[in-house]
């Protein structure tokens, strides 16, 4: 009995200083959502933000759907349609609770229809979240969110889906080619309302993105690619984009812009 | 002006010193007295300048986020007051409030425009500010003049007493934050995230 004590008092700092606990965290997003302090919710977003990206993997459901729940509503209240979407969809697919799922609808076609999504495609969201059609692994659950989160092209979203895509990716998961495409999309700083033009699931699915891209796109793709990597100093990538950028049909005044950006890449290597 | 009437005091107790010369040891500690006293009056602060977080290391919440840290160990002092005459939205940008911030900014740059704006015209019309406030016929300019300084005067009290709200909001509401939190989790009965004892070994390569 005296060695259980000692074990029992071992275990009491671990509870005391736990490390994003779900529940603390959860009875709090509960109290500040009934208040509708919209500066408080704001302030604890970032702080609630960080605390997900910890539970993406977690097995234990009932907390993790309640949790996920009351963010969708903190987002949803503050007025972040983008993000309380985001969040209702973690928590469909990765943590599916059905009392939640009737009592959230409301919630979720309402914000789903702030984001821009005509009803059709909200209703295909939803039904495609339903418990029955889901994938069984959770590395293709994720997935699922990530490829309807990407479908809401809105810049709020980045991080979140990338901090997702990481956690994939260290599972050893083999991405899929739109999402590497997508991430490059985003890297190179193109900005979402100009991705929903460029990207399409159907073209990028099996050849690289240069290759499916046409026209005036590609153009504009490997300008900024060229851009992006003369600025962060990737001067070789650069230069290997100006030469394919050249081999392209351009029309004259692009191709008199061509010696400005080899002279922006030599200025960098200086 | 408070430095003007010390000197002039001292110059007063120097005065009186001089008739007795026991008095004269009682003016050197009054001068180097004065001197001390200037040297900590490096910044015009009417708070305590004892109470920050240069003295001693704060005691942080773990998942504590650095912007609000640096809510939490930001004060508006009388020295942001003079920053703020220089710098339109001082402390809407010191309250992290940058929308806000611009805004003054912009308020007061119209304000500035709108003075410029008036001292060209006078000087078309070769008037002086003091015709200005008496000629009939310069009331548009009357008016530019007193709705330019108007802007400026309220742009710059608006960011004073405004931004010390936000300020001060913003940081009761990371106090409420990190308070409840803290107390959620002390509370053992409540947590039903119950750990278990177990062994694991480990191997590092």
């Amino acid at each position: 009995m005296k060695k259980l004590k000692y074990i029992l008092l071992l275990l009491m700092p671990l509870q005391l200083f736990a490390q994003f606990d779900v529940v603390t965290e959860y009875r709090f997003l509960k109290l500040i959502n009934k208040q509708h302090n919209i500066g408080l919710i704001k302030s604890n977003t970032t702080n609630a933000e960080i605390a997900a990206s910890h539970f993406y993997l977690s097995k234990e459901k009932k907390k993790n759907s309640l949790f996920f729940d009351a963010l969708a509503n903190s987002f949803s209240i503050s007025k972040t349609p983008d993000k309380a979407v985001f969040y209702a969809l973690v928590q469909r697919i990765l943590f599916p609770n059905d009392s939640i799922a009737n009592k959230s609808k409301f919630m979720f076609q309402n914000n789903a229809l702030s984001t821009g999504l005509s009803t059709e495609k909200m209703n295909t969201f939803w039904n495609s979240t339903v418990t029955e059609k889901q994938p069984k692994s959770r590395e293709e659950q994720m997935l699922l969110v990530i490829s309807l989160a990407v479908k809401l092209h809105s810049k709020n979203l980045k991080t979140p889906i990338k901090t997702l895509g990481a956690q994939l990716e260290q599972q050893h998961f083999v991405m899929p080619t739109w999402y590497n495409d997508w991430k490059f999309l985003t890297q190179i700083k193109i900005r979402e309302k100009r991705i929903k033009k460029l990207f399409y699931f159907e073209n990028t699915a099996k050849s690289s993105l240069f290759e499916c891209l046409k026209g005036k796109d590609k153009r504009y793709v490997y300008t900024k690619a060229i851009r992006y990597y003369t600025k962060s100093r990737a001067l070789p990538k650069a230069k290997t984009l100006i030469k394919a950028y050249k081999a392209l049909k351009l029309p004259f005044y692009k191709r008199m812009a061509i010696p400005y950006k080899k002279l922006r890449i030599f200025i960098k290597s200086i | 002006m408070l430095c003007l009437k010390l000197v002039v005091n001292i110059v007063e107790i120097c005065k009186f010193a001089e008739n007795s010369i026991e008095m004269k040891n009682n003016y050197l500690i009054i001068l180097i007295f004065f001197f001390v006293k200037m040297t900590f009056a490096q910044d015009m602060s009417l708070y305590n300048r004892y109470i920050g977080d240069k003295e001693k290391m704060p005691d942080l919440y773990e998942n504590m986020t650095f912007e609000d840290y640096q809510m939490l160990s930001r004060d508006i002092k009388m020295m942001d007051m003079m920053y703020a005459t220089i710098v339109p939205g001082y402390i809407h940008f010191k309250a992290k409030d940058t929308k806000r911030g611009y805004y003054i900014l912009a308020a007061r740059m119209t304000g500035y425009a709108g003075l410029t704006a008036n001292y060209i015209r006078l000087n078309n019309y070769n008037k002086s500010y003091r015709d200005m406030l008496t000629d009939p016929a310069l009331k548009t300019d009357r008016l530019l003049y007193y709705t330019s300084l108007s802007i400026i005067a309220t742009s710059y009290v608006y960011d004073w007493i405004h931004g010390k709200r936000v300020l001060k909001t913003k940081q009761e509401q990371i106090r409420y934050k990190y308070g409840i939190k803290l107390k959620m989790e002390k509370q053992l009965s409540f947590n039903e995230n119950l750990v278990n004892p177990s062994i694991s070994l480990c191997l590092n390569f």
